[in-house]
């Protein structure tokens, strides 16, 4: 089965953690838009791209990540489900904020990612 | 009509007839001395009654002193209207008297100033009885009981009849009020009555001879005055009066000859010695009386300062004009009182704090102002402790400065608890610089390995094609490559911070060492498609470095442009000189850095700022091992950039080769282990230490400079024992370091000199000298001529500085620190 293509938002600030991400959602057919900072995700996220997902590291040159997320949810009208990307094993047990649907840990499993990143997507349209 | 109300009234109208009722038997007496005619008297006490009674009871008593007046003279025998007249008469006198004394003046009925006596004098003795005499005379007249040719002399009599009567009355009365009524002591009551009793005898003895003798009351006076003031004084005056006016009035009714003028005279006469008598002892009363009043006030207050003095926790000290101790309360330091009074701080305590303490002393007394200090001072035993406190100018009754009292308070205690605080604070920074290191670390370490799993995980399971599966490897290897990178890196910085960092310096074109960077650089910026413009000048600039070291000063650079960089940007790359230094700029169009990151750039995670973490994140440990490597050799690195979005540029300087000194090259530097401790506080190891660095070679100074400053310290070099002379005279230097060989005139020579100056100061400038030549005996000479310290070239650096902070901040011949 061939699913259409799904625009998904990665924003980090490494460039070897991005393209393995891009070759990682690849697998499942998901179009990847990368974002290097804080400020030229939310550039992106205003130009209307509709995107499935974000896809969120938590250490960013201009922002925290977690501020991050927070500033789209205010901004953006249609929710998109966040999922973070972090070495911070203690994450999973932290609050997340409203909009962040989850969190990859780092290093991750691409398969265990790629069910996230479906699952996600699904729960969010199925709403 | 309540008790408390009726009881009141009861009290008024008893006072009123008490009053009257005194008045009449007063009346009655002074009667017994009539001249001129019946009801005109040579001593009228009622007068002195009326005034007393109206200023102590109040104006309301006129009635009773009416009804007084009017019924002794019309029991007399005087018609109604007359006795009537003469009632208002001496109402008014009463009313008019009191009420100026209360009303116009400050008067005191105590007497206790003498200016109470005066006003007394004048308005009671002087003013009242016009009224009554006036009234009375006028009364008599249109009573026609008096004749016309005797009203002037009437007048006159009536007048000072009435005045006696204030003068001496009035007082006792007054007087009495504020005599305390207890018993006193058996001694003082046999006093009283062997000065009563011979005074009364010696007054009867010489009026029966001769009223003249009165000037042996006198001594009488003097002595009432003395031991019982105003109660005394008056009391012989009311004998005296009592003794004198009868005899004279007994004397002169046989002598019926006598003319009118003639009594009159005699009267008269006998009225101004009474009246003199009695003014003169009331002053000599109220004088001593504000004497005994000022010297009591003043024992009080003597009293409430012993007291403050001897609870105070504090020291104080007083010191004259020519700063000799003259009183002291809690001596500090471990002296005496009696090893201080009627010393100078020269003659005390250590000849430094002697000099710093006269120097504020003084400045206190010239300026006139108060000054606040806080100084540290050796006590008798050698300790160091700390004062806090105020010298105050003290000045003589002309306000010219004449000496200074100083409050202080020893606070060595308190330093010492901020010293703790501030070690504990420190130490808490230290451990959260680590922790923020370690986490950024892990950041930096866990990013390529997470690149390198997912990859792995991709290719194992076989789910890419070809071309991507070598992407793939090639990512594997580039993140293999930044890990051990970064570990080198990690370990290089280990080994500055250890002090293992070697550093081979040796002659090097510095182009030849940015091209090899360049080589390095250029397959990952050609992967961006960056492009790299590297613009040279015609020079071959030449320096003196460890190629490798440079080399990889200028990888980090170029790196951290590509980094940043986004694709098709471009990295210039210039070169060319700054006055005896070479520089090279590697100017990228990259994303820029933040103001308020720029400062934070080069700092190894040590300062407590948690925007560190994030500063740092993705930029591996390069800019500050860049700026580690550069510092060891003399250099520096900045970094400049519009702000974010705006591109960045890095710049490098190092000082030229030196051609003069032949190539022959020495390195400055060597590194040897930090202390931990050094380590955390190593950015502001020198802060606000003041430096006089002094060599001949240029490059030296340079290198030393750069070195020194980059710990914060305030660096000014000079390049011959003269110059240093000359700085000193504007450079306020905490320590001199030197160079011990220097053509025309060496280290040791610019020491003595310093030594030997008039300067205050700098006399005690703390020294450190370095030579080329190490050796004991230079070592020797070194601190013979003064220096605290010597260092053998290389001068390895982390011991010139702690060196620097052990020495500087104490002053030349005091080794030991707080």
């Amino acid at each position: 089965m061939m699913a259409p293509e799904k625009a998904i938002l990665v924003v980090d600030d490494e460039e070897q953690i991005q393209v393995v991400l891009r070759q990682i959602l690849k697998l499942d057919h998901y179009l990847v838009t990368a974002a290097h900072t804080g400020a030229q995700a939310m550039e992106l996220l205003a130009q209307n791209h509709d995107f499935r997902l974000i896809l969120l590291d938590l250490t960013l040159p201009d922002c925290r990540g977690l501020e991050l997320a927070s500033r789209i949810v205010e901004k953006t009208v249609s929710r998109i489900p966040i999922l973070l990307i972090s070495g911070n094993p203690e994450l999973s047990e932290m609050k997340l904020p409203p909009g962040v649907v989850g969190a990859v840990g780092k290093p991750f499993d691409f398969a265990e990612l790629l069910r996230l990143v479906r699952q996600s997507i699904e729960n969010s349209s199925s709403h | 009509m309540s008790k408390v109300e009726a009881k009141i009234r009861l009290r008024k109208w008893g006072s009123l007839f008490l009053v009257g009722g005194c008045y009449y038997v007063a009346g009655q007496i002074g009667l017994l001395f009539a001249i001129v005619h019946t009801s005109i008297t040579a001593l009228w006490p009622p007068s002195g009654i009326a005034v007393a009674a109206l200023f102590l009871l109040g104006r309301g008593m006129w009635p009773g002193i009416f009804l007084g007046a009017f019924t002794v003279n019309y029991f007399r025998g005087t018609p109604f209207w007359v006795s009537m007249g003469i009632g208002v008469g001496n109402t008014l006198a009463g009313v008019v008297g009191a009420g100026l004394l209360r009303r116009l003046t400050d008067f005191r009925p105590d007497f206790s100033r003498i200016k109470d006596v005066l006003t007394f004098g004048v308005i009671a003795g002087a003013i009242d009885p016009v009224f009554s005499a006036s009234i009375g005379i006028l009364s008599l007249r249109l009573g026609g009981l008096l004749a016309r040719g005797q009203a002037g002399d009437a007048w006159f009599a009536w007048w000072s009849g009435d005045a006696m009567g204030v003068l001496i009355f009035a007082p006792l009365i007054f007087v009495s009020q504020s005599v305390p009524w207890r018993l006193p002591p058996l001694s003082r009551i046999l006093e009283a009555l062997l000065m009563v009793g011979g005074f009364t005898w010696l007054a009867v003895m010489f009026f029966q001879a001769n009223e003249m003798l009165v000037f042996l009351v006198y001594p009488f006076s003097v002595w009432a005055a003395l031991r019982f003031r105003h109660l005394g004084v008056n009391t012989l005056a009311l004998i005296l009066t009592g003794v004198s006016i009868p005899i004279l009035i007994l004397r002169l009714a046989p002598q019926s000859h006598l003319q009118q003028h003639d009594v009159l005279f005699l009267v008269y006469r006998l009225q101004v010695i009474l009246s003199t008598a009695s003014l003169t002892g009331m002053l000599l009363a109220a004088d001593i009386t504000s004497r005994r009043r000022t010297e009591d006030d003043l024992a009080t207050k003597e009293e409430q300062l012993q007291a403050i003095v001897k609870h105070t926790p504090d020291h104080i000290l007083i010191q004259d004009r020519e700063l000799r101790y003259t009183y002291l309360v809690n001596p500090e330091l471990g002296f005496s009182e009696g090893e201080m009074l009627g010393k100078t701080d020269y003659e005390i305590l250590a000849p430094e704090d002697a000099e710093n303490l006269t120097k504020i002393k003084r400045k206190v007394m010239d300026s006139g102002t108060t000054m606040h200090v806080e100084i540290p001072l050796k006590t008798k035993s050698g300790k160091r402790e700390f004062f806090e406190g105020s010298y105050v100018p003290r000045r003589n009754e002309r306000g010219e400065v004449n000496g200074l009292i100083g409050y202080f308070r020893n606070v060595t205690e308190r330093k010492q608890a901020e010293k703790v605080r501030a070690a504990w604070q420190e130490s808490e920074n230290a451990n959260r610089a680590k922790d923020q290191f370690i986490a950024t670390l892990s950041h930096e370490l866990r990013t390529p390995l997470t690149a390198i799993l997912a990859w792995i995980q991709l290719i194992k399971a076989g789910m890419l094609d070809e071309e991507t599966r070598q992407v793939g490897i090639s990512a594997i290897e580039d993140c293999a490559l930044t890990q051990n990178q970064l570990i080198n890196d990690l370990l290089d910085v280990s080994r500055i911070v250890t002090g293992k960092m070697v550093l081979k310096p040796q002659r090097v074109s510095v182009h030849a060492v940015l091209l090899s960077a360049l080589d390095a650089i250029r397959p990952s910026a050609e992967k961006k498609s960056l492009k790299i413009v590297d613009s040279y000048g015609k020079a071959n600039l030449e320096t003196i470095a460890d190629p490798t070291r440079l080399k990889q000063v200028f990888w980090n650079l170029l790196s951290n442009s590509v980094k940043f960089t986004p694709a098709g940007g471009t990295i210039t790359v210039i070169t060319d000189t700054v006055g005896a230094s070479w520089r090279v700029r590697v100017v990228d169009t990259g994303q820029g850095i933040a103001k308020e990151v720029l400062p934070l750039l080069f700092r190894r995670f040590s300062q407590g700022d948690a925007s560190s973490t994030r500063v740092h994140g993705g930029m591996g440990l390069g800019l500050s091992l860049s700026h580690s490597l550069l510092e060891l050799q003399g250099g520096t690195v900045e970094a400049a950039s519009a702000g974010a979005g705006l591109g960045a540029t890095f710049t490098v300087c190092m000082p030229l080769l030196d051609r003069a000194s032949g190539g022959v090259s020495m390195p400055v530097f060597s590194s040897a282990p930090l202390e931990p401790a050094e380590l955390r506080t190593q950015q502001a190891a020198l802060a606000k230490i003041k430096i006089l660095f002094v060599d001949d070679e240029p490059r030296t100074c340079d290198a030393f400079r750069t070195a020194l400053s980059s710990f914060g310290a305030n660096v000014k070099v000079a390049a011959s024992a003269k110059e240093a002379l000359d700085s000193l005279a504007d450079f306020d230097a905490d320590i001199l370091v030197s160079d011990l060989a220097m053509p025309k005139e060496d280290g040791l020579s610019l020491l003595r000199k310093i030594r030997a100056s008039g300067d205050l100061k700098n006399r005690d400038l703390p020294a450190i000298a370095f030579s080329a030549f190490g050796g004991q005996e230079v070592g020797t000479a070194a601190l013979d001529a003064g220096f605290q310290a010597h260092l053998s070239k290389p001068v390895n650096l982390p011991n010139l500085v702690r060196k620097i902070q052990e020495i500087a901040g104490e002053p030349a011949g005091s080794p030991q620190p707080f």
